[in-house]
């Protein structure tokens, strides 16, 4: 008989596309994400780099090459934050932004944490992609 | 003319085979009312109905003079129909398309006085959407959205600039660009006097070292976006004025809400100070330069924008076009150099605010400078899009932008590009060589040539439109008699 036991077997692994996961799937790991970093670098009383998100889109529904989340500080208030959804036109010229929330650090992680937002969002991102279509 | 000579005309007409463009005083109205005698029912057995709507003398667009009086298509007016150029289709789109146009008649004059009341001191031009324009753009909407509509109305919210109205900017002066010079802090200081002399210098043209190139051009970018702002400021400040006013008007925000939301303090004062202050009910804007070109709006301008929905709590839209986005935010940037140099310059340099009036009507108010190209600038991109809004004189230059190569292409769009940056700078008060051509293309692509063929069309334009009323047209050889 011959043990396997601590052997270091390394299979090969295939990448594939990962075509199970549906564009609101990954919208909500990408909102998990924004929220659990918002949890820790966002303050209300000093500067933080800006916290970013994004995903290149292969939703053939959404007419757009990518799709970014921000949040910043506001500079003129050090207390108010914004948390923003950009989008990129496919010939990447074109970028549509439209801000979601501007609030204090709890305003934004309360939105992040809400069930609803998921689908506002998807609101959101249709609209922008009807407008990028226009252009 | 009487009955008897109207069939003896019609009959010469019909045998000699010609096609009668017949003008009438109130054509639509008139071939609503059906034809009775030689002179009858447009269209053919194939296509009962179906006719041409001249609506400028060298434009046409398809109708259904059967179903023109109903208040919405016939029937459900389909993308994949609309593509593949199906008579029926295309005649019931044009009928929605005319009636729009009419709606948009009727609404211009209020709307006029509205825009220029918000605007006024400006040099301001409003106009409606005409027919042709309205059925082109909801054609290639329709199919390539893959969209189909049942109603009227569903037309009308694609059509967000039914109304379009343009705010001509005064260029910059010298007096401005000293200004200008005498109090920019780049980096938090100051420029030193021999920095404003070699700015000045490569503003005006003169020869300058290659040191004092770099130090000049290094200055330039941050001078040239100051100088936008200035030249933009007057109407930005309408523009954010009015959009504050309107969200105070309609009770959603307070002047506490919108000193909490960092609006600026001299804003907040002239609201509360100027009663001339009109509201605006911003809906988009669209803030577009070239690969290196000076937006009209500068990125402060467009954070006060984005500060006054945040003061709101009401969203729309800021779309930014540019060749200078950047990726990195979008995880883009290790792109490779292949795929970057798909990104095609298009030069479009404007700013356009969508509104929506009070009686609901949506308008579009472009924010341009003297520059004349923005007149005849859209000849390139509607003859690529292979559109029905150019005439006759334009079908040279169509067909020599529709014969370019994959290759000749990019390097016209660089052409046209720098065509806008070099105008875009003139406003600006900068001196800058002016692009030639490039060797090896059609002489009638090149700026001075389109800008030929639009004075062109402008004279004969207004010569033909002394005369002329939009109408059927009529197809003798086609006509059947009832």
């Amino acid at each position: 008989m011959i043990k396997l036991n601590n052997l270091n077997f390394k299979s090969a692994k295939v990448k594939g596309k990962d075509l199970s996961m549906t564009t609101e799937k990954k919208l909500a790991q990408i909102l998990k994400e924004i929220y659990n970093r918002a949890e820790c670098e966002v303050k209300d009383s000093t500067y933080y780099r800006p916290i970013n998100e994004h995903l290149v889109n292969k939703d053939k529904q959404l007419y757009c090459r990518a799709i970014a989340f921000n949040i910043s500080k506001d500079a003129e208030n050090k207390a108010k934050h914004t948390f923003e959804i950009l989008m990129l036109h496919p010939t990447m010229q074109i970028e549509v932004k439209r801000p979601i929330i501007y609030g204090s650090k709890d305003d934004i992680l309360k939105f992040l944490k809400d069930n609803n937002s998921l689908k506002q969002i998807m609101d959101d991102l249709t609209q922008m992609s009807e407008k990028l279509l226009n252009k | 003319m009487s009955l008897i000579t109207k069939i003896i005309s019609g009959t010469r007409t019909f045998l000699r085979g010609k096609t009668v463009a017949k003008t009438v005083t109130n054509p639509v109205a008139e071939n609503s009312l059906r034809y009775r005698g030689i002179e009858t029912a447009i269209g053919s057995y194939e296509k009962p109905g179906v006719a041409q709507y001249r609506v400028k003398p060298d434009i046409t667009m398809p109708m259904n003079i059967h179903t023109r009086h109903y208040n919405n298509p016939a029937f459900e007016i389909k993308p994949d129909l609309l593509k593949v150029k199906n008579s029926f289709q295309q005649a019931e789109l044009g009928n929605t398309a005319l009636r729009l146009a009419e709606s948009y008649e009727k609404a211009l004059p209020s709307a006029e006085r509205e825009i220029k009341e918000v605007f006024d001191g400006f040099n301001v031009s409003v106009r409606a959407k005409g027919a042709n324009s309205v059925f082109s753009k909801l054609e290639r909407v329709l199919i390539k959205k893959k969209k189909s509509i049942k109603t009227d109305e569903e037309a009308r919210q694609i059509i967000q600039d039914a109304i379009g109205g343009r705010i001509q900017l005064q260029d910059i002066t010298r007096k401005d660009i000293i200004d200008t010079l005498n109090t920019i802090k780049i980096d938090g200081n100051g420029l030193s006097n021999r920095e404003k002399h070699l700015v000045m210098s490569l503003f005006s043209g003169r020869q300058l070292s290659k040191k004092e190139l770099a130090i000049a051009n290094r200055l330039a970018k941050p001078i040239k976006i100051a100088l936008a702002e200035k030249q933009s400021e007057p109407v930005f400040r309408r523009f954010i004025l009015g959009g504050l006013r309107d969200a105070l008007d309609r009770n959603v925000t307070t002047i506490e809400k919108l000193e909490q939301a960092g609006i600026s303090k001299d804003l907040i004062k002239e609201l509360q100070t100027n009663p001339k202050i009109k509201p605006v009910r911003m809906t988009e804007i669209n803030n577009y330069k070239g690969i290196d070109g000076v937006s009209y709006f500068s990125d402060r301008q467009i954070r006060q924008f984005e500060r006054l929905q945040m003061a709101t709590g009401e969203r729309f839209d800021i779309i930014t076009c540019s060749e200078n986005i950047d990726l990195a935010k979008y995880g883009l940037e290790g792109l490779s150099k292949n795929a970057q140099d798909a990104i095609k310059p298009s030069g479009y340099t404007t700013a356009q605010v969508n509104v929506t009036l009070k009686d609901g009507s949506f308008a579009e108010i472009q924010i341009r400078g003297s520059g004349p190209f923005g007149e005849y600038e859209h000849l390139k991109y509607d003859s690529v899009l292979d559109k029905n809004t150019l005439g006759e004189i334009f079908q040279p230059y169509k067909k020599a932008v529709q014969s370019l190569s994959k290759t000749q292409m990019p390097v016209y769009d660089s052409y046209i590009s720098r065509t806008y940056d070099y105008y875009r700078m003139k406003e600006l008060g900068i001196q800058v060589p002016k692009p030639q051509l490039p060797a090896g293309f059609d002489p009638i692509l090149s700026e001075e040539s389109m800008k030929r063929l639009h004075h062109l069309n402008e004279v004969d334009q207004a010569r033909k439109m002394q005369t002329f009323v939009p109408h059927i047209e009529q197809d003798a050889q086609r006509s059947f008699i009832i």
